[in-house]
């Protein structure tokens, strides 16, 4: 049984080592090399760096070390492994917010672990997204923590966050100011402000964001000022709970770019309401 | 290195396996010993282990670090197998967490090695499939590995960086949350 190749020390094999690559430049460093790194192959650096985690954004930023690292961080294969054995669940975690200081002991605590009022994300149990608990700001490129110091998060969807922003002299409550940003990508769109007028004063029931993959087959784009591609929909219930009013926006290139009035659906008589229990606020959106 | 079987029981002599490593050095372990590698496991279950087996892929210093692990480790299987009877018996509980322990020390001071020998017991784990063994010296240099810049990752085992700027700017778009 003859040794494979990456038992040398010596001659090439020595070159394709822990890296994609001995040092190149002059003998003296090849020699240095292999000295202090022997050869390993391929499938043991990947039996190294799936011990590395429960730290998944420090993994990926391993992707710059070189080539080889960054194919096999890029490997799906590789990515599952990571993942827990019961890890089916897609769950990555939620959004929690600080609410205003307190007496109540629970929440001086939870004062104690959110030092603003800045959405933060709590992964779930072998979330994808690492253990660490993290503002919102993380995930955002640019200067956007002013705007988003009391973002409240509304609604999700594929990576989508519809926010409610609160920028200084933007009318305060009575215009409603939304943003929607990508955790994946990492870029912010603010939408135009929209008078809270139109929901009677009765403020929004529902919310839903709706990204591209909702938005039917036909490929669109974003229109300019815009790099998420979603539909937004804001839904109102007034006259007692018998009309159900829609406001919607998308920020395709073929819309409109304001706020639209949807289709006012009302029940008549006595037959029911649009309000849920206790005036929840829950919306479910089911598309064609 | 004695050869196997020079005059002792038979049965002692039959559960004795001799390892001869790539500069041909030979080494008598028992088979407790010798079966915490699944490899060789294989070959004791397949009977061809007779006249030794013949490691090609393992020097002698290497092999005998690597003894070394396979000898303590399996005493830590026999203890384990020996005290669960008694489990209730708060002094063998005792006992136990002490040789725990041990084999903890064990562990950290048996991975006080230089970054050659390291990875040559990595490939040798890999190699003759110990599982203990693999987890502990590549936990190790994951360990090596945590919270250090891409630059210094290359520059602690000498990875050239052969991505361009384009597919660097690549990486650090695709996976922007990452790198903040």
């Amino acid at each position: 049984m003859p040794p494979p190749p990456w038992t040398s020390r010596f001659g090439r094999a020595a070159k394709e080592i822990f890296g994609s690559g001995g040092a190149t430049s002059g003998t003296d460093a090849v020699a240095a090399a292999e000295q202090c790194v022997p050869a390993l192959p391929p499938d043991l650096l990947s039996e190294i760096l799936a011990r590395v985690p429960q730290d998944v954004a420090f993994l990926f930023r391993c992707a710059l070390v070189c080539n080889r690292w960054r194919r096999l961080l890029a490997d799906p294969a590789f990515l599952r492994r990571l993942l827990p054995e019961s890890g089916r669940s897609s769950l990555l975690g939620f959004f929690v917010q600080r609410q205003r200081p307190s007496a109540v002991a629970w929440r001086r605590r939870i004062t104690a672990l959110f030092k603003n009022r800045s959405p933060a994300f709590v992964p779930a149990p072998g979330s994808a997204l690492g253990p660490r608990r993290r503002f919102l700001t993380s995930f955002l490129r640019g200067a956007v923590a002013r705007l988003l110091d009391k973002a409240e998060p509304l609604a999700e969807r594929g990576g989508l966050v519809l926010l409610r922003v609160f920028p200084r002299g933007a009318g305060g409550r009575k215009m409603f100011s939304f943003c929607v940003c990508s955790l994946l990508t990492g870029k912010l769109d603010v939408l135009p402000p929209l008078d809270a007028a139109c929901f009677d004063g009765e403020g929004v029931r529902g919310y839903a964001v709706l990204p591209s993959g909702d938005l039917g087959p036909v490929p669109q784009q974003a229109a300019d000022g815009y790099s998420n591609l979603c539909q937004v929909l804001l839904v109102g219930v007034h006259s007692g709970g018998k009309q159900l009013n829609i406001r919607s926006f998308s920020t395709a290139a073929a819309a409109s770019q304001n706020w639209l009035i949807g289709i006012t659906y009302s029940f008549s008589g006595d037959g029911g309401s649009f309000s849920g229990p206790f005036g929840s606020n829950v919306a479910t959106v089911c598309c064609d | 290195m004695a050869s196997a079987g020079s005059g002792d029981e038979k049965a002692a002599a039959a559960a004795m396996i001799t390892l001869i490593s790539s500069d041909n050095e030979k080494f008598e372990v028992t088979e407790a010993t010798a079966t915490l590698s699944q490899t060789i496991r294989h070959m004791i279950e397949d009977g061809c282990t007779d006249g030794g087996v013949p490691l090609p892929n393992v020097t002698s210093k290497i092999l005998a670090r690597v003894i070394e692990y396979c000898k303590k480790h399996a005493t830590a299987a026999a203890g384990e197998e020996g005290s669960s009877s008694s489990f209730s018996d708060a002094a063998f509980l005792e006992v136990d967490r002490a040789f725990l322990e041990e084999l903890e020390e064990f562990d950290d001071a048996f991975l006080e090695v230089d970054r050659a020998t390291l990875f040559d017991l990595i490939l040798a784990a890999n190699y003759l499939d110990i599982k203990g063994l693999l987890n502990l010296t590549c936990q190790k240099v994951a360990d090596s590995v945590k919270g250090k810049t891409p630059e210094q990752i290359r520059e602690m085992y000498n990875i050239v960086n052969d991505l361009t700027p384009e597919e660097e700017a690549e990486i650090r778009r695709e996976t922007q949350w990452a790198f903040e």
